[in-house]
């Protein structure tokens, strides 16, 4: 077998990503599962599902990851947890005090959801039900150390719309605040610097929630190009946030 | 992109903590794209899930523990607990400590063995 295609294209760079597994070094492999990553990490975004269409959903990925969990690979729930440990910890952040009560209930939250993954079955997406979980681990551990959780809740979506603008009511620690804004800041000076088909690429994506057929059309472009600009968006971004990442 | 392939995905990403590392670094490059806070120091949160996982499933009996639904044991144990002692109860109670039926006295006469007919006084053979 011989791999003469386009590494960009999400089903080719998988099948090469498989077929060359054993055959190339561990880098080129690496390279090729992050081309599938990139596709992956793409779900629909909160507050806009209707807009994606494309054949692999966010749902349809965390699908695959929840039924990977319960039948025992942990590691399925572990991607499950860096994919939304962020998102629990901004809502935790909505109920409790400091960063570091926060950040034991968060991961309280997910202690509980692996326990009771057994009995999810799939009738909300898992996000929501991860919501439901982490919302009344924090309310259980308020009402613990007998202060009173606030009476109204906001629904998964609505918090997932004020996480833009939410804050944790603590006081971060000046080096970690610093971290948090040269993050901020790095992803932007990075997505200034893409040449604009990348650049409007990866905003269509992101931010207006556009499935790659509707870019495409917007762009008058094959999708297969489309998957291109992505990945390479990405991967232009992602090179310069890993040095602030990576220890 | 087939489930297949996506099982072999996972099944690649898993393992490997690269992977895992550009699985966490895309999905935090989306978040801070869409204007959503994203703190470093919570990525404290996989490592601590991480250890606890990995501790716990690694002891089989731990295991059953964790991934059994919880909240739910004690009140079926309970339940189950309870349904046997009304069973039992049931069984047991009403042997030991039940009453003498009422019979009726006409029909306690009536069940009176009879005592067995003689020949009448006086009108023996002669």
């Amino acid at each position: 077998m011989r791999y003469t295609h386009s590494f960009h294209g999400l089903d080719q760079g998988f099948l090469l990503f498989l077929g060359a597994r054993g055959r190339i070094s561990t880098d080129q492999r690496t390279n090729q599962a992050r081309n599938c990553l990139c596709h992956l990490s793409q779900g629909w975004q909160w507050g806009r599902p209707e807009r994606r269409s494309v054949s692999v959903s966010d749902g349809d990925v965390d699908q695959d990851l929840v039924q990977r969990a319960q039948s025992g690979d942990k590691r399925a729930f572990d991607l499950l947890v860096l994919k939304y440990q962020q998102k629990v910890t901004n809502l935790i952040g909505r109920y409790a005090r400091d960063q570091s009560e926060v950040l034991d209930v968060t991961q309280d939250a997910f202690i509980r959801a692996y326990r009771a993954l057994a009995g999810f079955r799939g009738e909300s997406a898992f996000y929501t039900w991860l919501y439901r979980i982490a919302v009344n681990t924090v309310k259980n551990h308020l009402v613990a150390q007998g202060r009173r959780p606030p009476a109204d809740d906001v629904d998964a979506q609505t918090a997932e719309q004020m996480d833009a603008s939410g804050r944790l009511r603590e006081s971060a620690t000046p080096e970690r605040q610093l971290l948090t804004d040269e993050i901020a800041r790095t992803v932007q000076q990075a997505l200034d610097a893409l040449p604009e088909d990348l650049r409007t690429a990866i905003v269509l994506r992101e931010l207006e929630g556009m499935s790659y057929e509707e870019i495409g059309a917007a762009m008058e472009c094959p999708i297969g190009t489309v998957r291109s600009r992505i990945f390479r968006a990405r991967e232009a971004i992602d090179r310069r946030l890993r040095p602030l990442l990576e220890p | 992109m087939t489930s297949n392939h996506r099982a072999c995905l996972y099944a690649a990403l898993g393992p490997d903590p690269r992977l895992r590392a550009t699985w966490e670094r895309y999905h935090l490059i989306g978040q801070v794209l869409r204007g959503e806070q994203v703190k470093p120091q919570v990525r404290a949160v996989a490592a601590a899930v991480r250890a606890w996982t990995d501790s716990v499933l690694s002891d089989p009996r731990r295991r059953a523990a964790a991934v059994r639904p919880r909240a739910w044991r004690p009140l079926f144990a309970g339940a189950a607990l309870a349904a046997s002692a009304a069973f039992l109860a049931l069984l047991l109670v009403p042997s030991r400590y039940r009453k003498p039926a009422r019979v009726a006295p006409a029909a306690l006469a009536g069940e009176m063995p009879r005592p067995p007919r003689g020949p009448p006084l006086g009108h023996g053979p002669q």
